[in-house]
């Protein structure tokens, strides 16, 4: 006897010639979770638990060579943090001066650059992609190359300045010049990363907006204004957001160019948190310094999507 | 049938079949992942091997540790200072005497101890025997290491545990006299001048003033010579300062447990270091190590307070344009009362993990780098500070050394930095305000308060 297994309404199979009818519905509604739960578990084991494990530990001291010592002491080390480390305050004032002062740069910087450059047709991808370059060096390797670039007697920069008719600079031991060597090492490496963003973001923009613009009269300074800057509105965003992030863990640059001296002027959060669990094994103390950079990293990118971010539609 | 239909049925069938080996792989998949992710390092207590002459060991040819595998973990300047890698090496040389395997891994400081936080938070062992230096060394360590006091009253006779520097095993020797290390490498801190360049600005005998070695500095600056330069980045500026601190008879912590850098003593250092970065190249402030001693090498400074193990390397002909001949040593002079020589010891410890697996093994392997003969070749040949009395006693190395008598008397008058749980907090803060002091950012006196604040907290915090 021939049954006729109609496999788009499996819900009306009659005379199941296998027997298992409800059995292979329910295998067939768990099939993609089955499929999916290694990549669950992995992911939730490799970022969730060292998260969670992150937020515990802020609440406990905790010293990797003594955990049997480890005890709770609530809100202690952010406490301390906050009220008690001179370290923390000045960190926290050179990342927030690091942070604005290199985004505002590189914006502008970026921005500029991908505004230049869009027009140029073919040639744009090659220049796009030499200008890149920056962006690939590891952060060790910018260092290391910054620091050459930096050091007085070997200084090509202080030859330049000289030359020039200007003073020799002391980059790297002089404090105001050592927080500028490190934001200039920066927006070097991070201003083509803005420039490709925008130059992506520039080119999903109609054109037909601008010509409209241009039959009613808008010099180029009004189009860029009121079509350009809104419409890149969601680029800027994304931007920020990014930035901020790489930027509130910065380690390897100021590592490298100036170890966080000349005393602490140029000492980021990253190298504090470092110093705290690695030098001062101080575990609890570096985990609540840890949740703070998180926070402020989500408290960055509310903001961001609060006052910059706006839906972009071409009508 | 209609051929429709029977198009239809065999579709079915091959979907059914299709999804049944899918789901069948699917299981398999996950199986086979919690499987390999559950497999992990557990060895079964039967692969562990045997104690040497067992005679289950399974060696061969007399081998003791035939098939044993121990897992170093060093400082690649240290385990250079041991043959590194050579075929030659301390290292080697123990390889094929036991039969046994060893593993190196070098990474310098901070990374070093970055490997250890992770391995002591797992309790995994993976590290059989690891070096530190004195800076680390501190009570809170003491669990997780392995108590050597019994293998050294059991040592071979040959192996003179009472000819090792008093003042280096005082480190790491607990108060109820239980020992949990055994220095490999040991350094007092001395100055390194160019007597050629000395020479040309008409000085023939070294001053033995803090005094006179600043206005040498300035001098030689003035005639537009190599002059004095030392490192000044955090948290490297802490060892010389520690160095001059100690010679100027100062101390970090006073003998109540507190921060004693307010003292004279203190401020009096303090603003030799400033004096020191005065007459320095203003730039000195950003060198670490590799800047300073490429400065030396390349010819660009004539006097530098170094550690006396950098000699060699200082002087060696394939890096540096100063020769053994144009190099003088001097040790630091010594004010308000401190021995001569005073000055800070810079040592490295070879010790083994409490978790280690190979334990009689991981013993074998320090005595090799650390017996008498060990280390004489170490001085000799690879230019090691080294630990015994009878290696600064020996007629080769002082052939070699000058100085060695008198380094060796600096190392037994000399003194650790304070060993205590916040011992890196202490360095970081000493070095951040000299820093300050040297910029002008700060006076001295200023910056050793603000250091002593900073320091009596990390005190307070860790009990006392």
């Amino acid at each position: 006897m021939t049954v006729h297994v109609d496999i788009a309404k499996p819900s009306e199979v009659h005379g199941d010639p296998l027997g298992r009818g409800p059995r292979r519905l329910r295998a067939k509604r768990l099939l993609p979770y089955v499929l999916v739960a290694p990549t669950v578990l992995i992911v939730s084991a490799i970022l969730l638990y060292p998260m969670v494990f992150n937020i515990i530990l802020g609440f406990w001291d905790w010293r990797f060579t003594d955990v049997g010592s480890a005890r709770f002491v609530g809100l202690d080390n952010y406490r301390r943090l906050f009220l008690s480390s001179q370290e923390f305050w000045t960190s926290l004032r050179f990342t927030l001066i690091f942070l604005v002062g290199t985004l505002t740069i590189e914006m502008f910087a970026g921005t500029g650059i991908a505004l230049l450059i869009r027009p140029l047709g073919r040639l744009r991808s090659l220049i796009a992609g030499i200008l890149l370059l920056p962006f690939m060096v590891a952060d060790l390797a910018a260092g290391l190359v910054w620091r050459l670039l930096f050091v007085a007697h070997v200084s090509p920069i202080n030859y330049a300045l000289e030359w020039l008719g200007l003073p020799a600079v002391q980059w790297l031991s002089n404090p105001t010049a050592a927080v500028w060597s490190v934001m200039i090492a920066e927006v070097w490496r991070s201003a083509p990363f803005v420039m490709l963003i925008m130059l992506m973001a520039l080119a999903g923009i109609p054109t037909h907006l601008y010509d409209a613009a241009k039959v009613d009269g808008a010099s180029s300074l009004r189009s860029f204004w009121h079509i350009t800057l809104p419409l890149l509105r969601p680029a800027i965003t994304i931007v920020i957001v990014f930035q901020a992030i790489f930027k509130l863990r910065l380690f390897d640059l100021a590592f490298i160019l100036t170890g966080g001296g000349p005393g602490n002027v140029t000492l980021p959060l990253g190298i504090l948190l470092q110093r705290l669990y690695f030098r001062y094994q101080l575990g609890g103390d570096a985990a609540a310094l840890g949740v703070i950079l998180s926070l402020m990293g989500a408290l960055i990118a509310i903001l961001t999507f609060k006052l910059v971010y706006r839906e972009v539609e071409y009508s | 049938m209609s051929r429709d239909a029977k198009r239809r049925e065999k579709g079915a069938g091959r979907m059914m079949w299709s999804s049944r080996i899918l789901r069948l792989f699917t299981a398999m998949m996950v199986l086979a992942l919690l499987v390999a992710a559950c497999n992990g390092a557990e060895q079964d207590p039967g692969d562990a091997q045997p104690p040497p002459g067992d005679p289950d060991s399974g060696a061969e040819d007399g081998l003791p540790f035939d098939g044993v595998r121990l897992t170093l973990l060093n400082h690649p300047t240290i385990f250079n200072f041991g043959g590194g890698d050579a075929t030659d090496g301390l290292v080697a040389d123990f390889e094929q005497r036991t039969g046994a395997t060893v593993e190196v891994i070098t990474a310098p400081l901070p990374d070093l101890y970055d490997l250890l936080a992770v391995d002591w938070a797992a309790d995994s062992g993976r590290y059989d025997v690891f070096a530190f230096d004195d800076a680390m060394s501190q009570a809170s360590w003491w669990e997780r290491l392995e108590p050597l006091s019994d293998y050294l009253n059991q040592a071979d006779a040959s192996y003179d545990p009472a000819d090792l520097a008093s003042s280096l095993m005082d480190i790491v020797t607990s108060d109820d006299g239980t020992t949990y290390a055994i220095p490999f490498h040991a350094s007092a801190y001395v100055i390194y001048y160019r007597k050629d360049i000395l020479e040309e600005v008409g000085v023939t005998d070294f001053p033995t003033t803090w005094d006179g070695i600043i206005e040498l500095g300035a001098e030689l600056e003035a005639q537009g010579k190599p002059g004095l330069l030392q490192r000044g980045r955090v948290p490297d500026l802490a060892a010389e300062f520690m160095a001059v601190l100690h010679a100027h008879n100062g101390r970090v912590l006073n003998d109540d447990g507190r921060c004693g850098l307010e003292e004279p003593e203190g401020i009096e250092a303090t603003e030799t270091i400033v004096r020191i970065f005065d007459v320095g190249p203003p730039e000195a402030v950003s060198y670490g190590r590799d800047d300073y001693i490429a400065e030396y090498q390349q010819g660009r400074s004539a006097l530098s307070i170094f550690v006396s193990s950098y000699y060699e390397r200082l002087t060696s002909p394939d890096e540096s344009v100063a020769s053994q001949e144009q190099t003088g040593v001097a040790l630091l002079p010594a004010t308000n009362g401190a021995p001569p020589g005073a000055n800070r010891i810079s040592a490295w410890y070879l010790a083994i993990d409490r978790n280690s697996a190979n334990k009689d093994a991981a013993w074998a392997l320090i005595q090799a780098l650390t017996s008498p003969e060990a280390q004489l070749r170490t001085a000799l040949e690879w230019g090691n500070g080294p630990t015994r009395e009878s290696s600064y006693a020996s007629p080769d190395y002082a052939d070699i050394f000058p100085v060695a008598d008198e380094v060796f008397a600096a190392l037994e008058v000399a003194r650790p930095q304070p060993p205590h749980t916040a011992a890196q907090a202490m360095r970081d803060h000493m070095a951040a305000e000299v820093q300050f002091a040297v910029t002008g950012a700060k006076t001295p006196t200023q910056a050793m308060a603000d250091a002593c604040t900073r320091i009596n907290e990390e005190v307070d915090r860790a009990g006392g």
